[in-house]
């Protein structure tokens, strides 16, 4: 056994940094151990513990790194200290090798783009106003894609946006569509003549993508972010993203996607569509009959739904649509089930979908557990375990903090996929698959094996799965589909298609 | 080229660049104390900036009345100042009974405890470490064994990785030893085993102490008590040639608190308990492993019920 060393005077890395390549590094064939740590005297202790303190570490100190390697031979230690410096040189030219030049500021966007008329912001919520401000006061529309906006600055935002007549979509807006650019998690939809407000981004996603798909268009899809619709903020930007679609001319249809708005809201936004001359169809998800009654639109219940009739009015045509299942499905998967599998698990990464299908489900299941509060719908005690029926939105802070969102990173989601396989009592997992910009660029190769080795746990299981988005969006929304059916699962239209056959399967 | 806010500890003297980090550039003044410029989140001794101004931040100079950063110099009283303290008085607020009090509040931490140690998927004390069994143990069970005594009984292993007792696994199982020793107040035994080990800028070790003595800022607090005599103690055991360790620990010691940390005590002090999930994952994903070892070492000695008994 070879025992070798390197000193590395005031050079910095974080733990985690140096913990993966020490373990890489004793991964190696021939390598016993290695160890990459500062020289502080308690360290050093335990390299001689250890066996690797050398006699060269003496004089080390704290600002020091220390490297031990133990080995079969000197040339294996060779090997593993070539492998170490081009693991830390690319360790370091990874915190400052981009030469492509990224503006820092407003100012520098706008030297290098003196055209732009919209500025997306994206940062910590703690500075987001400050740069939002600097953007209207310069004449520029703004996304806030942002959370963690406080409600003072959001108002005070809005206000100043409609001062100026300028939109301030977010803080929190995940999908816009502006002049046929997608803005964030957004699809490549059809332009047309279907003008789009709403305070839910998943849900715009799913209502523009069907409306594409439908063989409708979409003028403009206007997000305002979640809390607008609130008492405290009034409904500023969705009023003036209505305005805005009045005045549009490309717009013919105006279409309202959002949970339900507080009732000052509603009264306000049909005192501004008194007179309209377009026709507006609305979805005010889970919103009370009593809350939208006399409402001046097309009022529907789901998202799906709310595609299909803005389509129809667009387009001046009913739409007539093949049926996703049939009886004889319902009953072949029915056939196969054992007497303990009795729950749906829906798993999504859009939380609309999750309202969307708790208010699908309340009136037939009980028992319904989840991590969005609603009428018939039950906390979860523990929000990594699933109880009875679950329907989780895992793109809620509980799981996003600190790791991408669910659209982007799958591990969470397979992790649970797997768990829910190896309940006995699980009948059918829900997927949502959400395409478009910002979202993971292969969705199907990310989730079509977890759907196989969660088959191969419980080959009595059923998967509906359903794919947002469209045959325009970056992914080959066409090649995900297949390999997704390839795996084992079930393909339908749309989250209320999935919900409703999962429905009948259990009941 | 912004800056935000500055500490309400920042600091005076001429600094000079100690570590550079993707978003830290780390100072030290000629009196050894530390200044952080950073596009992260406030603490007692940081500089917030934007990411342009960070990227030509190479030297400091602070006075009493105005900052350089290399060669643009700011006015002090112009920038926002971040207060790092606590100043929640829990009896007044909204607690009758202190007691009661206590206890719900035990509760919660027992519960966000469980959660961020799920979420630390092994890679901090945090979860490494078997923290039930330490707070659990009365005694401590091998309070005179050294370091070579402890790795030969492999039968008395309370680490919760695999028994190969590589260099990792030695580094924790040290730790591991004086965290018992700590929790049962033979700090003079305990801090030489926690300190200095870990790896990382600072030591896991370090932030566990920092943690610690945060736990102890957290509990005077909350019954507006004084343990001073115990944390100068941890404190002067604690100090090492570590200048980065030394501050955080020193500001520990001092209940002067940086956001995430200020954010997530202040919540459990109001009982505004929704989103403390959040702010505890905050306070886990600081840095690349000090967030999990210094929430370690807070929910140690706060879970510990008889730290704080006589």
């Amino acid at each position: 056994m070879v025992v070798k060393g390197v000193i590395k005077n005031k050079v910095y890395f974080d733990s985690v940094s140096l913990m993966r390549i020490g373990s890489e590094l004793s991964s190696m064939e021939g390598v016993e151990d290695v160890a990459m740590v500062m020289g502080t005297n308690e360290n050093k202790s335990i390299l001689q513990v250890s066996g690797m303190l050398l006699s060269e570490f003496s004089d080390s100190n704290g600002n020091d790194l220390l490297i031990g390697i133990k080995a079969n031979s000197d040339e294996i230690v060779s090997k593993v200290l070539d492998k170490m410096e081009s693991l830390l040189e690319s360790l370091q030219k990874g915190d400052s090798s981009s030469t492509t030049f990224v503006p820092k500021s407003i100012d520098g966007a706008l030297k290098t783009l003196p055209q732009a008329n919209l500025a997306m912001i994206s940062i910590a919520g703690k500075y987001a106003a400050n740069e939002a401000r600097k953007a209207l006061n310069r004449g520029l529309h703004v996304m806030i894609f942002s959370d963690n906006v406080s409600i003072e600055d959001e108002i005070s935002l809005k206000k100043l946006g409609k001062e100026k007549g300028l939109l301030v979509m977010g803080p929190d807006c995940g999908t816009a569509i502006i002049n046929g650019v997608p803005l964030a998690f957004a699809n490549k939809v059809r332009r047309g003549d279907i003008g789009i407000v709403g305070a839910s981004g998943t849900g715009m996603q799913e209502v523009t993508s069907l409306i594409s798909n439908f063989g409708g268009g979409v003028s403009q899809a206007i997000g305002t972010g979640g809390r607008d619709v609130k008492k405290e903020v009034g409904g500023i930007m969705f009023l003036e993203g209505l305005k805005a679609l009045k005045n549009d001319k490309n717009t013919k249809i105006i279409t309202l996607v959002s949970k339900p708005p507080h009732q000052e809201v509603i009264d306000k936004i049909a005192f501004e569509l008194k007179g309209c001359e377009k026709p507006v169809v609305a979805l005010f998800l889970g919103a009370d009959k009593e809350q939208l009654k006399d409402f001046p639109a097309e009022i529907c219940r789901t998202l799906e739904e709310t595609a299909q009739k803005s389509v129809e009015l667009s387009l001046q045509l009913s739409l007539m649509r093949e049926v996703d299942f049939t009886n004889d499905d319902i009953l072949k998967e029915k056939a196969k089930k054992t007497s303990n599998q009795k729950y749906i698990r829906a798993l999504f990464s859009g939380g609309t979908f999750c309202d969307e299908a708790g208010i699908l489900l309340r009136d037939h299941l009980k028992e319904i557990y989840g991590n969005h509060s609603g009428k018939g719908i039950l906390p979860l005690e523990n929000l990594f375990m699933s109880q009875k029926h679950t329907l989780i939105d895992l793109g809620e802070d509980d799981f996003t903090v600190g790791r991408p969102h669910p659209m982007i990173d799958f591990s969470l989601r397979n992790k649970r996929v797997i768990q829910e396989a190896s309940d006995l009592e699980c009948s059918v997992i829900i997927l949502d698959v959400v395409l478009g910009y910002g979202s993971h660029p292969a969705p199907d190769a990310e989730l079509a094996p977890i759907i196989t080795k969660a088959l191969s746990i419980n080959p009595k299981l059923t998967f509906i799965s359903y794919v947002v988005g469209t045959d325009a969006d970056p992914q080959n929304r066409k090649q995900v589909i297949s390999a997704l059916q390839n795996a084992g699962s079930l393909i339908v239209s749309s989250n209320r298609v999935a919900t409703l056959f999962a429905l009948e399967i259990v009941k | 080229m912004n800056i935000y806010e500055i500490g309400d500890r920042l600091p005076i003297g001429n600094f000079s660049l100690h570590s550079k980090f993707n978003k830290y550039h780390n100072f030290i003044n000629e009196y050894g104390e530390l200044a952080t410029v950073t596009t992260e989140k406030s603490g007692p001794n940081t500089i917030t900036v934007s990411e342009n101004l960070l990227k030509y931040s190479d030297f400091l100079v602070v006075t009493d009345k105005n900052l350089q950063i290399n060669f643009n110099r700011y006015q002090k009283n112009s920038i926002q100042t971040y207060n790092s303290g606590l100043y929640i008085d829990v009896l007044k607020d909204e607690c009758e009974d202190i007691n009661d009090c206590w206890f719900k509040t035990m509760i919660e931490l027992k519960k966000i405890y469980n959660y961020l140690k799920i979420k630390d998927e092994n890679r901090t004390l945090l979860s490494i470490i078997n923290f039930e069994k330490l707070i659990s143990l009365k005694k401590s069970t091998h309070i005179q064994k050294n370091l070579t005594e402890n790795i030969n009984n492999k039968d008395n292993n309370l680490f919760s990785v695999e028994k190969k007792y590589k260099f990792s696994e030695l580094v924790y199982k040290e730790i591991e030893d004086g965290i018992e020793l700590f929790l049962n107040k033979q700090f003079d035994l305990a801090i030489p085993k926690i300190k200095g080990h870990g790896f990382g800028l600072t030591p896991s070790g370090d932030d566990w102490l920092a943690g610690a003595l945060t736990g102890v800022s957290f509990y005077e607090q909350f019954f507006q008590k004084k343990f001073k005599t115990m944390k100068e103690s941890i404190f002067a055991l604690s100090k090492g040639k570590n200048l980065i360790s030394n501050s955080f620990i020193y500001f520990a010691k001092e209940s002067s608190f940086f956001y995430d940390v200020k954010i997530f005590l202040t919540s459990l002090l109001k009982k505004d308990y929704d989103s403390l999930s959040i702010l505890g994952v905050n306070v886990l994903e600081h840095g690349a492993t000090s967030g999990g070892d210094f929430l370690s070492g807070f929910f140690a000695v706060l879970l510990k019920k008889e730290f704080f008994s006589n």
